[in-house]
């Protein structure tokens, strides 16, 4: 199959991916006791008439195969709905929320991606050695550190030992913002030619990039490391070691563009970790992210904003993978599609 | 990003670790120098005061529809009701605000004359007058709203004269004026409404109050400045006013006790108050008790035994308050004795005749209703909605009613579900709407969806309730509500447990921080020491 037609053939997979996605959703939360409504009002002194009067106003008394073919059909015209409890329209919302976890996801792949790395080449390097062994065993350890308590505790470092880093919040409340352009506070503040709001921006990213960051690096220590001490150990490794080639030109030339393949695949399937890694990342930071709107939004059971960040979601991570997968056929000739 | 790192691999790592070295230094020194400089970019000539809160989600800002605790608060320092909330409360005592005196009923309570105060603008300089009340209540009718259900009891209103309005109701509400206090009920520019549209006017509306909205990043925070132009010239706000939003409150703790915020307003856990009250940067005052812990008890479901009125009295008689008091919230909430916990509510104390905890007269209570091997019953809670602490209050429980022989499994579940009804017994947290008895009254009636959730019908609580609320005579109401109280207590559905006041947390830089009821925040009071 040609490059070109396998890439149609993916980006139209898709789709049916995010319906069936998108069913499933629907389905559970429908199924889950509790409704937007129910939830904001249900302990207030609201009649259950009046209630069952906003009930009524958000389209929830329809039969279920009915509101699901709206929001269907509304998904194939762009429309994402309302949000049932914000009252926003679902895409602005998202909108709204979008720049925040693509700016913490993107600093802290950028993060984790050369940490990783490096510190699976360092230890692949010395394998076998104490060197390897600690880096092994850190990178498990902070793998097996869930995410949110990390961040709690680098919080409380911050605060025990008076670091000058923002606990939470994406810019300080204390100064004028700069003009919001893209919503990436980074890239805000550069295209302003503001070097205040920069600094502020990276040190309100801080905290939560080395906690999402090392999160993904640890687990890619343990992969670069797993496959450069295999391809270490391949024949044509040994081959170009006795055609005379110095040691450090078989590990750049020969072995780590072979170990790193497999790995840009993992990576792809990291961002869907990542993703998972922002919301509790979002929470602990107060970052309001789709991570955080997705965590409220079930709580509140409010249905299109669930549904609408889902998709959202699925689409980020299809994307990559086909990026990733995309790239790897690019990057390694043997790979036919 | 990967094929870039394959590029840079073939560099010498000796250049690339030189840059990234410098990279760091440059960062570190940066986050350094600007972190620790005070911050010069005040543009505005009043100091900056940051108010944390964690609680309710900033929805949308239209007094129209707000209707998260958070939002009403925002509104209730820039929107003016007709009537307000001094902080402290009782009902008698509401004031006028918009209003320029108390309403005049008519004899059939059915009509409210309301005459309005003089030489009020707008925010955007427009002028206060009877065309924007009732431009802004049949704007609040038509928008039905979360919030509407409120002002549910006015008919329609009309312009008697250019200062005075006429509330017409479909039935007699005592409770309306305490209503009216609510931002909802407040009036809003109409020519701002038609100038900005819909979806502008929900982020920064305009009101006549002594603070406006300035900006409002979703999700992060939300700025408002003082209204130099207000009409009470002494409670023209001296500071500027950030709302920040945490998702946490141990992220609020932290910020507060680093300094990041000036007020932690809303919500500090209860396990944190003991080490910020030790804390010599930050004070607190006690802000007025506004909410009641409750425990719910599903009469209706299928093959519970808490059908029956003895078993559910037997809980009565098990549960200690006190303890729950004194071992999870160290005295600080009281045991609560009365379902109208608040003063000016007509509190009367008719859970005491299951004082004190009785563990014998529980079982022959169970024994009596068939149940000499005791009971298997599910409680549910949600941990984190109503209080860190809420777990504890629930594990309590369980070792309290184990004592009668009550078996208790305990369940977590989110707040749509435990308003759902879908467990035989809930710990849950009700907080009044408005400020007067009606309003908890609310609550127990059998159009309620409390009431509903939890399958009570009574016929007797609904005609006390409507008698207490369709008079404005206090004597008439008072009695009324405490055979209300008294009928409730015999049908044991809400068991009280303690009544629940907040600390309101603030650094020592800060002055004027007074007490509140609930969204009733007098923020206009707060300044902030220059030394």
């Amino acid at each position: 199959m040609k490059l070109r037609t396998w890439i149609l053939f993916r980006l139209l997979l898709t789709i049916p991916t995010i319906l069936i996605l998108v069913t499933v959703v629907f389905a559970i939360m429908r199924i889950l006791p509790g409704d937007p409504v129910v939830a904001v009002l249900g302990s207030t002194g609201a009649s259950v008439q009046q209630i069952e009067a906003v009930r009524h106003q958000l389209g929830l008394d329809k039969p279920l195969y009915l509101q699901y073919v709206d929001y269907v059909g509304g998904l194939f015209r762009g429309d994402f709905g309302y949000s049932m409890v914000r009252g926003d329209p679902v895409a602005r919302e998202l909108a709204d929320h979008l720049p925040q976890t693509i700016e913490l996801t993107f600093w802290s792949m950028l993060l984790a991606i050369p940490l990783g790395i490096y510190s699976g080449i360092f230890a692949a390097k010395k394998a076998g050695g104490k060197i390897d062994a600690s880096i092994r065993i850190g990178a498990l350890v902070r793998w097996c550190i869930p995410v949110f308590w990390f961040g709690l505790v680098l919080q409380i470092l911050v605060v025990q030992l008076r670091l000058p880093f923002p606990i939470a919040g994406r810019a300080s409340p204390r100064f004028v913002r700069v003009a919001q352009v893209t919503g990436l506070y980074v890239v805000d503040a550069i295209l302003a030619g503001d070097a205040r709001a920069l600094v502020d921006a990276f040190a309100h990213l801080a905290l939560p990039v080395v906690t999402l960051g090392t999160f993904m690096a640890a687990s890619l220590t343990k992969i670069a490391r797993a496959n450069i001490v295999d391809v270490l150990g391949e024949e044509y490794i040994k081959v170009a070691s006795l055609k005379g080639c110095s040691d450090e030109r078989v590990f750049q030339k020969h072995a780590l563009p072979n170990a790193l393949i497999p790995i840009l695949t993992y990576t792809g399937l990291q961002v869907a970790m990542l993703l998972q890694g922002a919301i509790l990342t979002e929470t602990v930071f107060s970052w309001s992210g789709l991570g955080a709107l997705l965590i409220e939004a079930v709580s509140y059971r409010d249905f299109n904003l669930i549904q609408g960040c889902v998709v959202l979601f699925a689409l980020f991570v299809c994307i990559t993978n086909l990026i990733v997968d995309i790239s790897y056929a690019v990057v390694d000739p043997r790979v036919r599609l | 990003m990967l094929a870039f790192w394959v590029v840079c691999e073939e560099m010498k790592r000796s250049y690339l670790a030189i840059v990234g070295i410098i990279l760091i230094a440059i960062f570190t020194i940066s986050v350094g120098y600007y972190a620790t400089k005070p911050a010069p970019r005040q543009p505005r000539q009043y100091p900056t005061v940051v108010l944390g809160a964690t609680v309710g989600i900033l929805t949308n800002l239209d007094p129209g529809q707000a209707y998260g605790s958070g939002d009403l608060s925002l509104n209730n320092v820039v929107f003016d009701p007709l009537y307000e909330v001094p902080p402290i409360f009782p009902a008698a005592k509401l004031a006028p605000r918009l209003a320029a005196s108390d309403p005049i009923v008519s004899a059939d309570s059915l009509h409210w004359t309301i005459a309005l105060r003089q030489g009020v603008k707008f925010q955007d300089g427009t002028p206060f007058n009877a065309t924007a009340v009732k431009f802004s209540f049949d704007r609040m009718k038509d928008l039905k709203s979360y919030s509407s259900w409120i002002l549910d009891s006015v008919q329609s209103i009309d312009i008697v004269d250019l200062y005075t309005v006429r509330l017409n109701l479909k039935y007699p509400n005592a409770a309306l004026k305490g209503a009216l206090t609510m931002p909802v009920a407040a009036p809003v520019s109409p020519s701002a409404v038609n100038r900005m549209g819909l979806e502008s006017f929900q982020a920064l509306p305009v009101g006549t109050g002594p603070f406006k909205y300035v900006e409002w990043v979703k999700g992060d925070h939300l700025t408002l400045a003082p209204f130099e132009d207000y009409w009470n010239m002494s409670r023209v706000p001296k500071v500027n006013v950030v709302y920040k939003i945490f998702s946490d409150s141990a992220a609020l703790k932290l910020a507060l006790e680093k300094g990041d915020v000036d007020i932690a307003w809303n919500y500090i856990a209860f396990s944190d108050y003991a080490s910020l009250e030790t804390d010599p940067s930050i004070k607190h005052v006690v802000a007025a008790q506004g909410s009641q812990q409750l425990l719910h008890l599903n009469v209706g479901m299928p093959d519970s035994p808490l059908h029956d009125v003895r078993v559910r009295k037997a809980i009565a008689f098990s549960i200690d308050q006190k303890e729950i008091s004194e071992k999870i919230y160290h005295g600080v909430y009281t045991p609560s004795e009365e379902t109208f916990f608040l003063p000016g509510f007509y509190p009367k104390p008719s859970w005491t005749q299951y004082k004190p905890t009785n563990i014998a007269k529980a079982k022959e209570l169970l024994n009596a209703a068939g149940y000499p091997n005791g009971i298997d019953v599910t409680l549910a809670f949600n941990p984190v909605a109503f209080g860190r602490e809420t777990g504890d209050v629930a594990a309590l429980i369980r070792e309290q009613l184990g004592r009668a022989d009550i078996r208790v499994t305990l369940r977590t579940a989110e707040r749509a579900a435990l308003n759902a009804g879908q467990f035989e017994m809930s710990v849950g947290l009700v907080t009044p709407d408005y400020l007067d008895a009606d309003s908890v009254a609310s609550f127990v009636t059998s159009h309620s969806w409390l009431a509903r959730k939890v399958r009570l019908n009574d016929t007797l609580v609904d005609l006390l309730a409507q008698q207490a609320v369709g008079t404005t005579d206090p004597a008439q109401r008072e009695k009324t509500y405490g055979d209300l109280q008294d009928r409730l207590a015999n049908l044991v559905v809400f068991v009280p447990l303690v009544n629940v006041i907040t600390y309101q947390f603030y650094r020592t830089n800060v002055i004027g921080v007074l007490p509140y009821y609930f969204q009733y925040t007098p923020w206009w009071t707060i300044d902030k020491k220059t030394s």
